[in-house]
């Protein structure tokens, strides 16, 4: 089982970090190892997908749809100043493709998904549960987290698809409260500001974080070690790891986009 | 499928474990017999969960030998342990089950993941048997959180069996249930064991549940064995930490 620190003072606080990344290392190396092992658990990757992307949609929708209008309405007068409204559509387009989209959709979904992992692991460790299938040679790191992993993974980058479908229309509807602009024109309008170069590291980023939140919270969830305490603390250390996350991956991939291109 | 012939299907020599520093279990040694039902009596903290833990490999000993079947734990892979572990069942003081199943899916999850491949229709007739024999029944469509302590326990036992393992380790079977219930268990310990032939090893505090059920007792005291002997032998036992489990 992976140590999970126990030292106290600045000192302690910083091995602790140290040791938490290094177990979390070993941990992501586990999964990628166990995920290439032959016999994936895949109903329980079914489960877990439905669960952590079907039941976000009303969640990253209604979140979407308020992002595009209000983007657009806050960026309205600005625009107008500039005498440039023509190009209002494209910039949300961009705005929400390459930035926002990701990153508040993968914010939700840490909030949403990160805690349940976190708790139910938790929950299922103080309570023995995934001592029971280990007892019974089942690989409950298999069963619980890789399953877990991987939904999260492919789950983030679906729901940001859709997240930015939506966004397009709170946009639109965003433009057509002062304005009268067809679908077709505001489409055409938002794609012609759109490159291949805005679409591809945006997307890439999105693996990335829904991989980082699924790691982040079946680790804090798995090695819990407080009791019923432990449970709470899973939860909410999930959230708040997984949300640092996705602001230093993001980050890290603009630094590298910009690099690249 | 035959069962192997063993003169002890499990044996532990010179087992130690510590946590930060502080001795848990010290110089563990002990067989099990096949058929035997063993009592490990201790009080709280004695490291009996431990040591069943130790024997199951959920725990690592910091030294010592753990053969099962004939096959030293340490020497196996992953793969083979797992195979291994098949054979025995454990039985949780909290009973351990998935509280996101029935208790058909508690049983069905470890029947799917047998080395032994059953028609649907088999693994049906099996559930229900099980769940028949211990009078479970009735609660198969159930939730855990709908089981009362005395169901729980008999699901606990229930799941244990499913794979028909060989050794049975129950971890206090009988704690935070009424006398009546307790007696239940005990008794119900007894008829798994007539019934499916198994060894069962069995930590406990309760001086009735070890009464109804051993055939030998080992009493651990601090982490170690302080004396062995049927429970008319240590009855008669003269030292006092052994005295004071009776006495109480």
């Amino acid at each position: 089982m992976a140590d999970n620190g126990n030292h106290s003072g600045p000192s302690g606080k910083l091995a602790d970090f140290f040791t938490d990344l290094g177990n979390l290392t070993g941990f992501t190396a586990d999964v990628i190892r166990k995920a290439l092992k032959k016999k994936p658990e895949f109903i329980e990757f079914l489960r877990q997908s439905y669960l952590a992307g079907y039941r976000s949609l009303p969640l990253v929708g209604i979140t979407a749809f308020i992002m595009g209008l209000v983007l657009t309405l806050q960026m309205r007068p600005v625009m107008a100043d500039l005498g440039a409204e023509a190009w209002l559509p494209g910039m949300v387009i961009v705005a929400i493709v390459r930035e926002i989209g990701p990153v508040i959709t993968a914010l939700i979904f840490a909030g949403r998904v990160a805690s349940g992992f976190g708790a139910e692991l938790s929950s299922m460790r103080v309570t023995e549960q995934i001592d029971a299938m280990e007892v019974s040679g089942i690989d409950p790191f298999k069963y619980l987290v890789v399953t877990r992993v991987l939904a999260a993974t492919l789950m983030v980058p679906v729901l940001v698809i859709y997240s930015d479908a939506i966004s397009f229309l709170g946009s639109f509807l965003g433009v057509n409260i002062q304005d009268a602009v067809s679908f077709p024109l505001f489409l055409r309008n938002a794609f012609n500001s759109l490159h291949f170069y805005d679409i591809v590291p945006a997307t890439v980023k999105t693996f990335l974080f829904g991989f980082a939140i699924g790691i982040i919270s079946c680790y804090k969830g798995y090695y819990t070690n407080k009791g019923t305490a432990g449970v709470g603390i899973a939860a909410n250390s999930s959230v708040v790891a997984s949300s640092l996350a996705v602001f230093v991956i993001d980050l890290l991939v603009v630094q590298l986009t910009e690099l690249m291109l | 499928m035959e069962r192997e012939i063993f003169t002890s299907i499990i044996r532990v020599e010179h087992l130690y474990k510590s946590f930060n520093g502080e001795p848990v279990l010290q110089d563990i040694s002990f067989t099990l017999a096949p058929g035997e039902n063993l009592i490990i009596l201790g009080k709280s903290g004695a490291g009996k969960s431990v040591l069943l833990k130790c024997i199951t490999g959920l725990l690592e000993p910091d030294s010592g030998k753990r053969v099962l079947f004939n096959q030293l734990l340490d020497e196996l892979d992953e793969d083979s342990l797992n195979v291994l572990k098949k054979r025995i069942g454990f039985v949780f003081q909290g009973s351990a089950l998935y509280d996101s199943m029935s208790l058909r899916e508690n049983l069905m999850f470890h029947l799917n993941r047998s080395s032994i491949r059953f028609t649907a229709r088999d693994k049906d007739a099996r559930v229900e048997e099980i769940l028949d024999k211990l009078g479970l029944l009735n609660a198969i469509d159930k939730m855990p959180a709908e089981l009362s302590g005395g169901m729980r326990k008999r699901a606990g036992l229930a799941r244990a069996l499913v794979l028909r393992p060989e050794i049975i380790l129950y971890d206090e079977p009988t704690t935070g249930l009424d006398p009546a219930t307790s007696r239940e268990i005990s008794e119900l310990i007894l008829r798994i064991q007539r019934i499916y032939q198994t060894s069962s090893v069995i930590v406990t505090h309760d001086m009735s549940c070890a009464r109804a059920t051993s055939n030998r007792m080992l009493i651990l005291e601090k982490g170690s064995f302080i004396a062995e002997g049927t429970y008319a032998n240590l009855r008669d036992n003269p030292v006092k930490a052994v005295q004071d489990f009776f006495i109480n």
